[in-house]
C-alpha cells in the first residue's frame, strides 16, 4: 500500500474506534453502593416496596440524595441514620437486631426448637417399644439385590397402612 | 400422631388463607399486595372466628378416628422422615406468619409500626427451604418401618460425595458459600432420586433384562407413588438451582442512553436503538427498543414499555422487556426519557431462570405420574425363609 493509503487507513482506524468507545461508553446513573443502601430502605409512601425499586417521585429524590452523599464521602451508616432521623424506624426494610425487634428474629427458630423436642420425644416413646423376638441382625451386602426385590415388589409405596 | 398433624396442617392452611384475606382487605398491615380500605374487615373476622373455632372443634370431636395402629418404630424411618418433613414445613409456615404479624405487635407494644420485609424472610425460610431440600435428599433412601443400615450408608455416601464435589466447586469459581451450600442442598436431593432410580433399574436389568428407558418407564408404572413423588421432588429441586442462580448471580445496571448507545451487562451487550410512541384504546404507550447480543451473536430485541392511561397522566407503570437467552433472562425496565431520546433504562441479567420453568414442568410430569393408578401388584414367589429375614417375623402385607 503506498503511504497516504496506510495514514488513512490509520486515520480512519483511529476515528472509528474513538467513536466506538463514545458510543459504547454509558455512565451507570447510580452507582452500586448507592442501590445497595437504597435497597435497605423503604419507600415512605409506597406499601413495602423498597427505595430501589419503586418509581415514585419521593424514591426517585431518596435515590438521588443517596447518590449525593455516597459521592460527598459519607459512611453508610450516616446514610441510613439521616433517614431514619426524618421517617423513623418503619424506613428500614430490615428492622435493626436490637431491643424489642429480637423476639421477631428469635421466636421463629424457638418455636421450631421446641417443636423438634416434642417430635424427639415423640419417637423417643415409641421406639421404647420394640419387641423382644426381632432379629437383630441387618441384610448383608450380598442380599442387598434379594431386600431391594423384596421392597419393590412385596411394599410399594401406599399410604394407607401407615399412619 | 402423623394423621393428626396432616389434618391440622390442612386446617390452618385453610384458616390461614382467610386470615390473608382478611389482611388484605382490611387494611390492617400496608402492603403492596393490600388493596382495598373496605368495611368488609369485621365480616372477615367474625367468618375467621367461626371458621377457627368449628375446625378445632372438628378436630377434637374426630380425634379418636385418627388413632395410628402402627407404632413408631425406628428413627431411621421414612415416617420419622415425614415427621421431620411437617415440623419443617410448619416452622416455615409460622416464620411467615409471625413476619407478618409482627408490625402489628410492635405498634400494639411499642407504639411505633416497624416494617418487615425481605430481608427478614430471607434470612429466617432461607435456611429452613434448604433443609427441607436436605431431607428430599435424605427421604427416599429411608424404608418404612426400619431402614437396613448398611444399605443406607451406601446410596448416602454416593449422594454425599456428588454433592460434596458440587460444594467445592461452587466456592472454587464462584466463592458465594450460601450459593453453594443452596445449590448442593438441591444436588444432594437430586442424587437421591437418582441412586433411587439406579437401583431399581439395575435390578429390572439384571432380572427382566429391560434397557434402560424401559426399565425406567416399568418402574414408575408399577409404583407411581413412589415415583411420581421422586419427579415432584427433582422438579422442586431444579427449581431450587434456578433460584439460586437467579438470586446470588444476577447483575443489575442502571444507565442513560442515547439511540445507538451500547452497555455491557454481564456479557451480554445492549444496544438502545429507539424510543416508539403508540396509542391504545385507553392509553400512551412509550416504547424503549433495545437490541440484545452476546460474543457477537444477536439474539433478538426486546421492549421495554411505559403506559400511561388516559385520566391518570402522572401515574405511568411499567411493562417490562424480557429476552430469554438460553439459561438465562435479559430483563429491560424503562424508567424515564428524556429530549434527544434519551432513555433511563434498568437492565438486569438474571441467570438460570430456564430452570425455575423447567423445574415446574418436571414438577407437573411428576404430579401426572401421581394420578395414574398403581397396578395390581403381581404375585413373586420368594422362599419363605427369605422372606422371614428381610421383614422380620412377618410380611408388612
Amino acid at each position: 500500500m503506498s503511504r497516504q493509503r496506510i495514514s488513512i487507513a490509520i486515520i480512519l482506524a483511529l476515528t472509528v474506534s474513538w467513536l466506538l468507545a463514545f458510543g459504547a461508553s454509558a455512565e451507570d446513573v447510580y452507582s452500586e453502593r448507592t442501590m445497595e443502601l437504597a435497597s435497605q430502605l423503604q419507600c415512605p409512601v409506597c406499601s413495602g416496596q423498597a427505595v430501589a425499586d419503586s418509581q415514585v417521585t419521593l424514591a426517585r429524590q431518596m435515590r438521588d440524595v443517596i447518590e449525593q452523599k455516597v459521592q460527598a464521602g459519607e459512611s453508610d451508616e450516616q446514610i441510613i441514620a439521616y433517614f431514619t432521623e426524618r421517617y423513623g424506624q418503619h424506613v428500614l426494610l430490615d428492622p435493626p437486631k436490637s431491643g424489642f425487634n429480637l423476639t421477631l428474629w428469635w421466636i421463629p427458630p424457638a418455636v421450631l426448637a421446641l417443636g423438634g423436642i416434642v417430635v424427639v420425644l415423640y419417637m423417643r416413646e415409641g421406639t421404647g417399644r420394640t419387641r423382644p423376638a426381632r432379629p437383630s441382625a441387618p441384610l448383608g451386602d450380598d442380599d442387598d439385590e434379594l431386600e431391594s426385590l423384596a421392597r419393590e415388589y412385596l411394599s410399594p409405596d401406599t399410604d394407607a397402612r401407615r399412619s | 400422631m402423623l394423621k393428626t398433624w396432616n389434618v391440622g396442617l390442612l386446617l390452618a392452611s385453610f384458616l390461614l388463607s382467610i386470615f390473608g384475606t382478611f389482611i388484605v382487605r382490611s387494611g390492617l398491615i400496608s402492603s403492596v399486595h393490600a388493596f382495598a380500605l373496605s368495611d368488609i374487615g369485621p365480616y372477615f373476622l367474625g367468618f375467621l372466628t367461626v371458621m377457627l373455632i368449628g375446625s378445632v372443634a372438628l378436630l377434637i370431636w374426630r380425634l379418636p378416628l385418627m388413632r395410628s395402629e402402627n407404632t413408631f418404630e425406628s428413627v431411621w424411618s421414612r415416617e420419622s422422615g415425614f415427621l421431620l418433613n411437617n415440623l419443617v414445613f410448619t416452622g416455615i409456615a409460622f416464620a411467615t406468619l409471625w413476619g407478618t404479624i409482627y408490625p402489628l405487635i410492635t405498634e400494639a407494644f411499642q407504639g411505633t409500626a416497624i416494617t418487615v420485609g425481605a430481608p427478614f424472610y430471607n434470612q429466617v425460610n432461607g435456611p429452613l427451604l434448604a433443609l427441607l431440600l436436605v431431607l428430599m435428599g435424605v427421604g427416599p433412601l429411608l424404608a418404612w418401618r426400619r431402614t437396613v443400615m448398611t444399605a443406607l450408608l451406601r446410596s448416602i455416601s454416593v449422594s454425599l460425595g456428588v454433592t460434596l464435589v458440587c460444594l467445592v466447586g461452587i466456592l472454587f469459581l464462584f466463592g458465594q458459600p450460601l450459593a453453594a451450600i443452596g445449590a448442593a442442598a438441591a444436588v444432594f436431593a437430586i442424587s437421591a432420586v437418582l441412586v433411587e432410580y439406579w437401583r431399581g433399574v439395575r435390578l429390572r436389568r439384571k432380572n427382566a433384562g429391560d434397557s434402560v428407558p424401559t426399565a425406567i418407564y416399568r418402574l414408575t408404572r408399577r409404583d407411581p407413588r413412589r415415583f411420581g413423588g421422586y419427579i415432584v421432588h427433582l422438579g422442586v429441586a431444579i427449581i431450587a438451582i434456578g433460584i439460586v442462580g437467579s438470586w446470588f448471580f444476577n447483575t443489575e445496571r442502571q444507565v442513560v442512553l442515547t439511540p445507538g448507545q451500547t452497555v455491557d451487562v454481564a456479557g451480554y451487550t445492549l444496544r438502545y436503538e429507539r424510543l416508539s410512541e403508540t396509542f391504545t384504546r385507553d392509553a400512551r404507550v412509550i416504547t424503549a427498543h433495545v437490541n440484545v447480543a452476546s460474543n457477537g451473536r444477536n439474539h433478538g430485541p426486546v421492549e421495554a414499555h411505559r403506559y400511561t392511561y388516559r385520566g391518570f397522566e402522572d401515574q405511568t407503570t411499567t411493562q417490562v422487556g424480557i429476552n430469554t437467552v438460553g439459561f438465562d433472562d435479559v430483563y429491560v425496565m424503562l424508567l424515564e426519557w428524556g429530549e434527544g431520546s434519551q432513555a433511563h433504562l434498568r437492565i438486569f441479567v438474571n441467570p438460570l431462570v430456564t430452570w425455575i420453568w423447567a423445574g415446574g414442568a418436571v414438577y407437573l410430569l411428576g404430579m401426572f405420574v401421581l394420578f395414574l393408578p398403581a397396578p395390581a401388584i403381581a404375585p413373586v414367589t420368594v422362599r419363605a425363609a427369605t422372606r422371614r429375614e428381610a421383614f422380620g417375623e412377618s410380611t408388612a402385607d
